[in-house]
């Protein structure tokens, strides 16, 4: 397993954004590339090529499962991990996202200051 | 000379030869009746008589309902009674009587000087003379059931004639009693039909399916509803078994309904049912053991329960939306504290610092107005909530509205053009409410409108309504989403046209103060005109205005419908 360095983060909300980088740029020491929207990740992503894709899941106009089929259809992203982190944690919801192929569902309100471990956990877990 | 007795007996044979048969061919009690004391008037030569049917009220008292009856009606009210009466059957209850001592002892009585008959109690003034009487039981085999009364026999009565008397009289019995079984009978048949009718009523009108079957499925009968539910008709259904109906229908399904402890088959249980087009749906059923004629049937109750989980599953989803409005800004007020707060975090810059301040300060304000809406979208729905209408000039109205709306414009770059010219248009609007739904369409409108376009809002006359419309060039709404954007759970079935910081409830707020006013709101999008939101409302009558520069009259304007719903 390479190490985790570059994440590439899809969130419509500028305000979680804002929380988010904080917790993934200053607290994990990651390399960060944020996007606004499904469309956006999808014309960035393959330039940016990714260790990690971290996609909202309820975001307008495109939604972060539609956007990790999108992804998938690109070859050089086929294989790249993915995470969604979601306001919907009911169990079966979670289920639902893993059977997606993501390597973890992060549940909001997530802890800025634990959101990092939190991925590299599940990045060496996977 | 013929012997008078022969002859006495020759014509009672022929009178209970005539009775039987008018019996045999399903002829009416009362001519029946009728005729057979016709003729025992005749062949006993007695003046007037009467053949009557024991009854009893009040439990065990015996009283008197006649068969037949000669008119002996003597002045106009006896008249009318007897034109009233004796058709159905005149009714005696005067036990103190000649007539009275037969009903009570169930023994005849022969009376050939009634008025010194202490048995009797004489007779009403205006009867006619009762100079003889014979009153003569009827029995049916042991059963007393009713009385022959005859009267003023030129040689009176004796115990000869009453014996002479005996096979018709009990003729006379058989006919009483077949006539009340008969009776009796029609009289149960009514009441079972009744009965049935009801229950088929009833049934018919339960929109649950109601089905009897056998141990092995096989159906017996059913309600329309069931014919409805399976899409079968009642003569389809007798040729089906329940596992036809019901695909997962357990073989041992009499016991599968038993309870813990084996004893009732109530229990109901979910399956899924089949409809004859194909298509399935979800069927709560409860099976009842039923014996019929002998045999181990049973009764089910099915019920689709398609629209019970379609509720259940939309207020589930409500709640998972609001769940996750509740949520984002939290996370954000959450996190800003938690970064904030942690010393380690050396790096966060000043402008850091500032920009976690105010991501923390909006989320906590959204999260106000979230939940300030599931407040008002509750009071809106359950009518919990002062509504004060008060007239208003349209053009005033949306003036208001406007100056309201200038600075976000502005601010977004998108030129508002309004068309608000008819100065002539007054509605009876709670301004509160109306002014909410305004900034709720116009704040949308800006919101999705194409940068440096424009937003139109205009005033129009629509027969007895006026209609505002805001339009906006930007994003179309597709057209199945249009049906449902003003359901209060619109947002959960549309997850990818969310409004980001909006948790979707302002059109349904909207809609439900439009329909506060009586009036309709509705939206239209395509890509050519973009998309427009418009409402109608009640027009006021502009007759009613007095004075010529339509100013609003005192008395009006001093009136305000305050209405407290509960």
């Amino acid at each position: 397993m390479p190490d985790l360095n570059k994440i590439l983060y899809v969130e419509d909300e500028p305000d979680i954004q804002a929380i988010a980088r904080i917790a993934l740029e200053n607290v994990g020491g990651f390399n960060l590339e944020v996007c606004n929207s499904g469309q956006d990740a999808i014309a960035v992503a393959p330039e940016y090529l990714p260790d990690l894709i971290l996609l909202d899941v309820m975001m307008p106009g495109m939604d972060g499962p539609t956007t990790l089929k999108e992804l998938r259809k690109i070859d050089l992203l086929k294989n790249t991990p993915v995470m969604f982190m979601t306001a919907k944690v009911q169990p079966q919801e979670i289920q639902q996202f893993k059977s997606l192929g993501a390597i973890e569902v992060i549940a909001k309100p997530f802890d800025p200051m634990k959101l990092a471990d939190t991925i590299k956990k599940a990045w060496a877990n996977q | 000379m013929e012997n008078p007795t022969q002859s006495l007996q020759q014509k009672l044979l022929t009178a209970i030869e005539r009775a039987q048969s008018h019996y045999i061919d399903d002829g009416d009690s009362k001519t029946l009746f009728n005729g057979m004391l016709s003729d025992v008037l005749d062949f006993t030569e007695s003046e007037y008589g009467f053949i009557g049917e024991i009854h009893y009220k009040d439990g065990n008292i015996p009283y008197l309902k006649t068969h037949a009856i000669t008119n002996i009606a003597w002045n106009d009210e006896t008249r009318e009674f007897y034109a009233a009466n004796a058709p159905s059957g005149l009714e005696f209850y005067n036990l103190d009587s000649l007539f009275g001592e037969v009903i009570k002892t169930g023994k005849a009585v022969i009376s050939n000087d009634p008025s010194n008959d202490l048995r009797g109690a004489g007779t009403p003034e205006g009867h006619p003379p009762l100079k003889a009487f014979l009153g003569a039981p009827i029995y049916r085999g042991s059963q007393f059931v009713g009385m022959l009364g005859i009267a003023n026999r030129a040689v009176g009565y004796d115990d000869q004639l009453l014996e002479q008397l005996q096979p018709l009289l009990r003729t006379c019995g058989s006919l009483i009693a077949g006539y009340r079984d008969a009776y009796n009978r029609q009289e149960a048949e009514n009441i079972l039909q009744k009965q049935g009718e009801f229950l088929r009523s009833v049934l018919s009108t339960i929109n649950e399916a109601i089905l009897t079957f056998d141990q092995r499925g096989y159906i017996n009968s059913n309600n329309p509803a069931a014919e409805e539910m399976f899409g079968l008709s009642q003569d389809k259904l007798k040729t089906c078994t329940l596992f036809d109906l019901i695909l997962d229908l357990p073989i041992n399904f009499t016991t599968h309904h038993h309870d813990a402890d084996n004893q009732i088959l109530t229990k109901m249980v979910e399956y899924t049912g089949k409809h004859s087009s194909g298509h399935t749906f979800p069927l709560e059923l409860a099976i009842t053991p039923l014996k019929l004629d002998g045999h181990q049937m049973y009764t089910g109750v099915g019920r689709d329960i398609s629209e019970r989980q379609q509720s259940n599953r939309i207020k589930n989803e409500f709640i998972s939306t609001i769940s996750h409005e509740l949520r984002t800004p939290l996370t954000t007020i959450e996190g800003a504290l938690k970064l904030l707060a942690d010393k380690k975090v050396s790096h966060l810059s000043p402008d850091q610092v500032t920009e976690m301040l105010d991501a923390a300060q909006s989320s906590s304000e959204r999260l106000q107005k979230l939940i300030n809406d599931i407040l008002e979208i509750q009071q809106l729905e359950f009518g919990d909530f002062m509504f004060e209408p008060e007239l208003i000039q349209v053009h005033d109205f949306l003036n208001q509205v406007v100056r309201r709306t200038l600075d976000l414009a502005l601010q977004k770059g998108i030129r508002l053009k309004v068309d608000n010219d008819d100065t002539e248009l007054y509605f009876r609007i709670d301004l509160k409410l109306l002014l909410r739904v305004m900034d709720n369409l116009l704040n949308n409108a800006l919101h999705y409108a194409e940068p440096d376009s424009e937003v139109t809002l205009n005033t129009e006359k629509n027969g007895a309504y006026a209609r505002i419309t805001v339009t906006n060039k930007g994003n179309t709404i597709p057209e199945e989403v249009c049906d449902s954007i003003f359901d209060v759970f619109f947002q959960v079935d549309s997850g990818d046209t969310r409004q980001p910081g909006k948790a979707g409830l302002g059109l349904s707020i909207a809609k439900s103060i439009i329909e506060r006013h009586h009036g309709q709101i509705y939206v239209k999008s395509t890509q050519e005109e973009g998309t427009r939101f418009f409402f109608d409302l009640p027009l006021f009558i502009q007759e009613r205005l007095t004075n010529e520069n339509l100013q609003i009259p005192p008395a009006l304007s001093k009136v305000t419908d305050t209405t407290v719903r509960h």
